[in-house]
């Protein structure tokens, strides 16, 4: 028995609110300059409150962001000494540019929607399964499939040349009551599933709802035939049905609040019905809750906050920002890349997170930058890069210390007593156990070992001075050159009479105190 | 400045341990109590839970059938409690029993090792859109003392199976449980050997070495925090400062079985199961509130085939680790404020098999609950004669959890908040307020 209460779960007031575009103004005025729209929806909202939003970022910490939030990873030692030094006036938006139009940005995106996909416990033995729905996101983002199609290729996926979306499915044992939960918390924003057992005194949408949307999933199987292939698909076949809780009353599928049934499809493919008003523009949730999705990736926080919770006891912080950023979305035919592209572009987007003078703005005022915790593979995957170099085992000098397989390794160890995929940007998801792991654990060892370190190997070359190996090190695990007190403190530790130890010693105990810091775990 | 009372913390205890070498036990246990901080405060409560992994049977240790065919092999004995009878093969434990209450009427409706487990660990059904914690997870959030170095929730030899059913679910990482591992072969002393993951810094980094990276850490935290004063900044520091106190003080000696003597290590039994009770004893001393003790490798109680041979060889075990556990807490006057629960995920079938074993049985079983807030001495509920059926006492996995909850002084009605923020009881079963003090 499902005996949870729903306390939030009323619609009516997201829906509401009308178009943002002001009277008299064309379409054409609307987004002539979105990026500079958006701002004024924040300044705005400052004016109210008195807010003083932060100054614009430095360099260093706009690269490390930007890295992080597009590529997934922070930015190489040797690019972000080329962006340093560029002393050009439009080198941000040249760096967004070529980042987004990298492949590391596909594949960034398909692993975000690749944890937003799957049920926070898919078991180890699934992982193939979930590395073809990587590689399916991951060719809908490198060709920036428009959002509409990605979802309704997805929503409609089955048959054998279409695998990667099965897992999606099958995770959820083609149960039509977790797979309505799952699509409305996804592309709607909002958790239908609460009205499972019980219409909510005050919501919109009733138990009749959300089980006749349950029904447009009643009829998925598992395609048999291609199970011994080691792949999976799946089919729809007419015959099941879904049944209202304790009666005989089959549901027949119909959309949230629609009166009556949807358009019959040739072929009875219940899926292709619902992806009709899903996946489009008068569906008018779908591009409210992909534009928040997007807004709390680039700032740490949904303009409405849980993102799977826009109902209306949970407004918006910024009502008719939202509502602009979705227009826009249609507007621009669900380009999510354009989107990235101007919200990248606002002055927002480049304020610096760090407060000198007085109180930190409210993280939904977004008058300062907000901190984000890295996911445990935004963390190791910058170590790798910056810090293991390839390496991978510290106790070997044989050749597999450096092979795919102990990458593979290290790097599923890490995940699995790091990875943490409800957690939210704001929010430090770890423990004592996750922490002494940090501290200790293998990966950690093989950044720091001084005789297996990649890092400090090549900061030993001669021709370094201290103050070079210094700043190396800040660039490979900060993504910023030291402070004069840091670079001072940091000398004095290098050239310290009073221990006896070896320069490389010397190097690994600052590598380690580097990527131990709050800062190393954050996008700035 | 950086100030280092870590290695401070652990010299006071170095004199203070020295000094317990000739001033008896109780005041041992004092100054352990006041350098640790107050862990063992006289409120502090502990639960231990001695999970049975395979499902143990119910008729071979603490619902005989001996008067039917059912009942197999081996023989009742009478226990401290007249009328009160257990296996054979549980003698110490039979001594204990004013200390135990047995549920002879427990029933779920899952008979799979996967699903069985995370019902009875977590209450609720598996594959459900609630991620629900471990009752340990539940257990050592509502029962932790803040300002203990140690963790709250310490697991021994959890096995591979059903990891969910271990998990924090919508707790969040920060109460997942701190795992204790058997570190490969027996020691040549033939003890299991235990140990925490992670638990020392890397073997070239000496304690002085670790200092001095601290300082400059601490540092380069401090000017972070000046202009980063965020959630997750602040939570990140909070709890690497918990991890670097207890890596520096006594605190982590608990993990250490090496400074009990041999005759108290043998008491408990030199597998996983005896040292893994051992270390319960000395986690809970200071202060630990949640320690979970696993007993049967893998699915070791699984016994379709000679079930006899090896329930024998599991009482073993079994009776001497609990046994001691209890007696050792008792004679500390912990047992009071320590709850234990054993249980599996379900029993085993009535009939004997034709492989001499006995099959999975949810529909009737037993679980036992002992010491702290346990009305002990008495059998709740009943089976047929035959077993197959409860005919008395019927309770299910939430009423057991209830019971447990209120045991401890937690209300088992205390919520915590899901993801999508809905709030949850921790237990929405009907405690046995018969089996309660």
């Amino acid at each position: 028995m499902m005996r949870f209460v729903c306390i939030h779960f009323t619609l009516t007031l997201i829906v509401s609110i009308g178009s943002a575009a002001r009277c008299g103004e064309t379409t054409e005025d609307q987004f002539a300059s979105p990026s500079d729209r958006v701002d004024q929806y924040l300044t705005e909202s400052w004016r109210e409150t008195v807010t003083r939003p932060s100054p614009r970022s430095g360099d260093a910490e706009f690269c490390r962001r930007a890295w992080l939030d597009l590529a997934g990873v922070a930015p190489p030692v040797w690019q972000l000494r080329r962006f340093l030094t560029d002393p050009s006036s439009d080198k941000r938006e040249h760096l967004i540019e070529s980042l987004l139009s990298s492949s590391r940005f596909a594949t960034h995106m398909a692993h975000r929607w690749n944890e937003f996909l799957l049920p926070a416990e898919t078991s180890d033995d699934r992982q193939v399964d979930a590395a073809a729905l990587q590689a399916w996101l991951r060719k809908q983002f490198l060709d920036n499939t428009p959002y509409d199609h990605l979802v309704g290729g997805f929503l409609t996926a089955g048959g054998k040349s279409d695998q990667g979306p099965a897992i999606f499915y099958t995770s959820r044992n083609l149960e039509p009551v977790k797979l309505a939960a799952a699509t409305s918390r996804l592309f709607l924003g909002v958790q239908l599933e609460c009205a499972q057992c019980h219409d909510h005194p005050f919501a919109q949408w009733t138990q009749d709802d959300f089980w006749s949307f349950a029904a447009f999933f009643a009829q998925l199987q598992l395609s048999e035939t291609n199970l011994r292939g080691g792949g999976q698909a799946i089919e729809d076949r007419s015959g099941a049905e879904v049944r209202f809780p304790d009666s005989d009353r089959v549901m027949a599928p119909r959309y949230p609040g629609a009166t009556s049934p949807p358009e019959s499809d040739p072929t009875d493919f219940r899926r292709r019905q619902l992806t009709i008003w899903l996946a489009s523009r008068n569906n008018p949730y779908f591009a409210r809750a992909a534009a928040n999705r997007v807004w709390a990736h680039l700032f740490g926080r949904g303009l409405v906050d849980p993102v799977d919770a826009m109902d209306s006891s949970n407004p918006p912080s910024h009502p008719e920002l939202l509502q602009y950023l979705a227009d826009y979305l249609v507007e621009q035919r669900f380009d999510l890349r354009e989107l990235y592209r101007m919200l990248t572009r606002t002055q927002a987007y480049h304020r610096t997170s760090a407060i000198t003078e007085g109180q930190r703005p409210p993280p939904d005022s977004f008058a300062a930058m907000n901190v984000k915790t890295l996911s445990a593979s935004q963390y190791f995957d910058s170590l790798h890069q910056n810090v293991l170099l390839g390496r991978f085992n510290a106790a070997a000098d044989s050749p597999q210390a450096d092979s795919p397989q102990a990458e593979q390794a290290v790097r599923g160890e890490f995940l699995r007593r790091m990875k943490a995929p409800e957690a939210a940007p704001n929010d430090y998801p770890h423990g004592v156990v996750q922490v002494l792991g940090m501290m200790n654990g293998p990966e950690m060892l093989v950044a720091t070992a001084e005789k297996q370190s990649g890092l400090i190997a090549s900061l030993e070359a001669p021709f370094f001075s201290d103050s070079d190996r210094i700043e190396t090190l800040f660039l490979a695990c900060l993504s910023r050159p030291p402070g004069d007190t840091e670079l001072e403190m940091f000398l004095a530790h290098l050239n310290d009479a009073s221990a006896e130890q070896s320069s490389a010693t010397r190097l690994s105990d600052l590598t380690w105190i580097l990527l131990n810091t709050a800062e190393c775990f954050v996008c700035p | 400045m950086f100030q280092s009372p870590i290695f401070n913390r652990r010299q006071s205890i170095a004199r203070a341990v020295s000094i317990g070498g000739t001033i008896g036990m109780s005041q041992l246990l004092q100054s352990i109590a006041a350098v640790a901080g107050g862990a063992t405060e006289n409120d502090q409560r502990h639960c231990v839970l001695l999970w049975m992994s395979g499902g143990p049977s119910q008729l071979d240790t603490f619902d005989m059938k001996p008067k039917h065919k059912n009942g197999g092999s081996f023989k009742e004995i009478a226990t401290a409690v007249p009328g009160l009878r257990f296996s054979e093969h549980l003698p110490q434990l039979a001594e204990l029993a004013d200390q135990l209450a047995i549920l002879r009427g427990m029933a779920t409706k899952e008979g799979d090792h996967q699903r069985g487990t995370t019902v009875m660990r977590t209450g609720h059904l598996a594959g459900g859109p609630v991620r629900y914690p471990a009752i340990g997870c539940s257990l050592s959030k509502s029962l932790r003392n803040p300002a203990s170095k140690l963790p709250h929730y310490v697991t021994v030899a959890p096995g591979p199976f059903a990891r969910g059913s271990q998990s924090p679910g919508f707790l969040g990482p920060k109460f997942a449980a701190t795992s204790v591992s058997v570190s490969g072969p027996p020691a040549a002393n033939n003890f299991a050997q235990l140990r925490v993951d992670h638990l020392q810094p890397h073997g070239f980094v000496d304690s002085e070495r670790f200092e001095r990276r601290l300082a400059l850490w601490e540092s380069m935290q401090a000017s972070y925090l000046k202009t980063r004063n965020a959630p997750n900044i602040v939570a990140q520091d909070t709890v690497y400062r918990s991890a670097i106190d207890m890596l520096g003080s006594d605190a982590k000696d608990a993990f250490d079985l090496s400074a009990e003597s041999e005759t108290v290590r043998e008491a408990y039994g030199r597998g996983t199961f005896g040292q893994g009770c051992l270390m319960a004893r000395r986690l809970i001393e200071r202060g630990v509130p949640l320690v979970e003790v696993t007993l049967g490798d893998g699915l070791g109680w699984d016994t379709h085939a000679n079930n006899f041979e090896q329930v024998q060889r599991l009482c073993e075990q079994l009776d001497a680790g609990w046994a001691t556990l209890m007696t050792e807490l008792s004679d500390r006057g912990l047992l009071e404020k320590t709850t234990i629960l054993w249980a599996g995920e379900f029993g085993r079938t009535p009939a004997i098999n034709s492989n001499g074993g006995r099959d999975h049985f949810p529909q009737a079983f037993s679980c036992v609950l002992a010491g702290g807030g346990v009305a002990g001495g008495q059998a709740f509920g009943a089976t047929s004669p035959d077993g197959m059926e409860v005919i008395e006492g019927k309770i299910d996995q939430q009423d057991l959890l209830a019971t447990l909850c209120k045991a401890l002084g937690v209300d088992p009605k205390s919520e915590n908040i899901a993801d999508g923020g809905r709030p949850i009881a921790i237990s929405e079963g009907n405690p046995i307020d018969q089996v309660l003090l």
